[in-house]
């Protein structure tokens, strides 16, 4: 089992500064991080990301989540227990630790744009526990 | 190995009915999952009538329909008047969307590898529209 000392925590910003715009992040987990458990999306303003934003989140070449999934699949709540709020991913071996995110906002009347940050959280593991 | 396909529909006009159709890979074993969101958010949720549409899934060698639904208003707290509340946290159990929502799952569906096509049609059912567009979004889970 993981538990929460043996993660490997990240944080990956994007800033989203045009309204309907597309802003790509590419970043690289941790070098020790060999198999990923898990990611989390959050913002500075969670309704924006809520009602404007989709994402295409791909390791290496393995598509996660595909061109306009729409950001709100993969955010939480409060109501979410902090230890359940990652969305898991099975044990993915990380590779070379390539993750790219292709980020879009889409116009929405009913959200008036201001610049925000998208912020992906992912959780790993260098190694698999044998129980 | 699980792929998810996402068909965009966009409403511009009220009342219209829009004809789908989502053509599946050439190497879909099975779809396993149905979910289907909006971006649409009225700001005064009318609790009697929050309905937006009518959709119907079918496929096309059975002319069986599979999955009709009713496509309702999402709660209207989500808008970011909703969420500024998080500023002081609200009680919990009012119904307000970010600490009493809940998770979005996809509803289990079994549609065979002999499946190619998945038709359909949604039919705008609102009265006003608040903005000048909106979209319904169909998500189908595959196993390749």
């Amino acid at each position: 089992m993981s538990y929460k000392h043996n993660l490997i925590k990240e944080r990956f910003d994007i800033q989203v500064t045009a309204s309907g715009g597309s802003f790509r992040g590419e970043f690289e987990l941790d070098k020790n991080a060999n198999f990923l458990l898990g990611i989390i999306l959050t913002s500075d303003r969670d309704d924006l990301l809520f009602l404007r934003g989709s994402q295409k989140i791909q390791l290496n070449d393995t598509e996660l989540f595909p061109e306009d999934f729409e950001s709100k699949l993969l955010m939480s709540g409060l109501n979410v227990a902090p230890d359940n709020r990652m969305i898991t991913l099975g044990e993915l071996p990380t590779g070379n630790g390539k993750l790219d995110v292709l980020f879009k906002d889409f116009e929405n009347p009913q959200s008036l744009f201001a610049p925000y940050r998208v912020t992906v959280y992912t959780f790993s593991v260098a190694e698999l526990s044998k129980s | 190995m699980e792929k998810i396909l996402i068909h965009t529909i966009k409403v511009v006009r009220l009342g219209s009915k829009i004809q789908l159709q989502i053509p599946l890979p050439r190497n879909t074993k099975e779809v396993k999952g149905l979910l289907v969101t909006t971006s649409y958010f009225l700001k005064k949720l009318n609790k009697q009538n929050n309905e937006m549409g009518w959709l119907w899934l079918r496929i096309p060698e059975q002319r069986d329909v599979f999955f009709a639904e009713t496509i309702r208003q999402p709660y209207a707290g989500y808008d970011s008047t909703g969420f500024g509340k998080t500023a002081g946290l609200p009680s919990f159990a009012i119904g307000h969307p970010w600490v009493d929502a809940k998770k979005e799952e996809f509803l289990s569906v079994k549609i065979d590898r002999t499946v190619t096509l998945v038709e359909g049609y949604y039919e705008d059912r609102l009265t006003a529209m608040e903005g000048t567009q909106y979209y319904i979004n169909i998500y189908l889970k595959l196993e390749l």
